[in-house]
């Protein structure tokens, strides 16, 4: 590589790296950039400049990095309607088993199972596009849930939990380290759901149930109307997440359907929830929303 | 340029964009170049700004990328205008012409 080409390359990364965007779209602006920075180097040197004076004047006139990439990231923070629907739809396929759930209704539970089908594949094909992150929080669902029921395991089963807990607990803090490293507003869409899965099992549940594995059927049950209720609310503001384009009303949408979950289950379901049901729920909509707090600084 | 031709060239970006690439398929750096060529320098454009203007463009529905190769072997991401861009340049151009006629009968009235 010449120095010339390796100054155009700095240039670009420099642009790109810390772009919180999909891969995809940031490596063709990193094509983009280049081939844009070479056109006009080699334009520059044919007037007779130096590689040296044309790579300089091509960066130059191509201006700051930083502003550059703030507009490009505010361009691609949106989502198209598309991208919107597929983010909002776990929450409804949630909301659509738990239905299925309700009333033993075999074609919500057809349409559900398809729909996921359908889903993975299109998260996988896409190499994990924006939207996908929403899925990967219910992914994390089976691993964690295994884990919390081999806390209390007898005889080998014992042997099982401490093998698979470390493991557990490492897959997932994994999972929440590179949604992180790609943006943090993506953990808080990622974890959302399981906030609203810790203030309702608070709320129907007592520990030492959770504890045990063994859930009250009939506590979901009595409330299995406002159950689904949270989902379609989860699912109405991972719609407006994924097509708003200011951060900060990205990090509102998260916010807002947690607190509306956590006052609801406080207004109408707050005598039957223990002091250490509060504390876990509300621990647990904290730590989901610390990831959105960055964006109301300054 | 003024701080009050930089605003209204920003305000006329789409149109611009629009105009070019609506006489055929161009990327960046050339657009940029046809942009200089065409108004004479007038509108000399920090190349860096266009891009986010093209992907949102793209975004809005109103251009098309797609990578080509080019007889050097170079590949460049050529834009390419959407019936929706066309519709939208139509409208752009008439609300100009209109606001174009206004402004001048209101600097150069006519003698009555």
């Amino acid at each position: 590589m010449t120095a010339m080409h390796k100054k155009l390359s700095e240039y670009a990364s420099s642009l790109c790296d810390g772009m919180r965007v999909d891969s995809r779209t940031r490596g063709e602006i990193d094509r983009e950039v280049r081939a844009h920075l070479e056109d006009h180097t080699n334009s520059l040197k044919r007037s007779g400049l130096s590689d040296d004076e044309a790579s300089r004047r091509a960066i130059r006139s191509f201006g700051n990095p930083e502003i550059i990439a703030r507009d490009l990231i505010v361009v691609h923070s949106q989502g198209t309607w598309r991208d919107a629907f597929l983010t909002s739809l776990p929450h409804l396929l949630v909301a659509l088993l738990l239905t299925a759930y309700f009333r033993q209704s075999l074609v919500c539970l057809l349409a559900t199972v398809l729909a996921a089908g359908l889903g993975a594949h299109l998260a996988v094909s896409r190499r994990v596009p924006a939207w996908s992150f929403s899925w990967l929080g219910y992914c994390l669902v089976p691993i964690i849930l295994a884990a919390l029921l081999l806390l209390n395991a007898t005889h080998w089963w014992t042997l099982v939990g401490i093998a698979y807990i470390p493991c557990a607990v490492l897959v997932a803090v994994y999972v929440v380290r590179q949604t992180a490293s790609r943006d943090l507003l993506y953990v808080s869409l990622m974890l959302a759901p399981w906030a609203v899965i810790t203030a309702w099992c608070m709320a129907t549940q007592n520990l030492s149930s959770i504890r045990s594995g063994s859930l009250d059927a009939n506590g979901v049950r009595s409330y299995g109307r406002e159950l689904v209720g949270s989902f379609v609310t989860l699912a109405v503001s991972s719609f407006v997440f994924a097509r708003i384009r200011p951060r900060w009303g990205k990090a509102l949408a998260l916010i807002i359907p947690q607190a509306v979950v956590f006052g609801y289950v406080l207004l109408f379901c707050g005598q039957q929830v223990s002091l250490w049901g509060w504390l876990v729920a509300g621990l647990a909509i904290v730590l989901v929303s610390l990831p959105t707090m960055r964006e109301f600084r300054g | 340029m003024t701080n009050y031709e930089r605003e209204f060239l920003k305000g006329s970006t789409d149109c611009l964009i629009l105009s070019v690439v609506n006489d055929g398929p161009t990327y960046g750096y050339e657009l940029i170049k046809e942009l200089e060529s065409r108004s004479g320098g007038y509108f000399h454009f920090r190349e860096g700004t266009l891009y986010p203007a093209l992907h949102r463009m793209e975004q809005e529905g109103f251009l098309e990328g797609r990578w080509q190769t080019l007889p050097g072997g170079q590949e460049r991401r050529y834009y390419y205008i959407t019936p929706r861009g066309k519709e939208m340049l139509a409208h752009k151009r008439a609300v100009w012409s209109d606001f174009s006629a206004a402004v001048k009968a209101v600097f150069k009235p006519e003698a009555g």
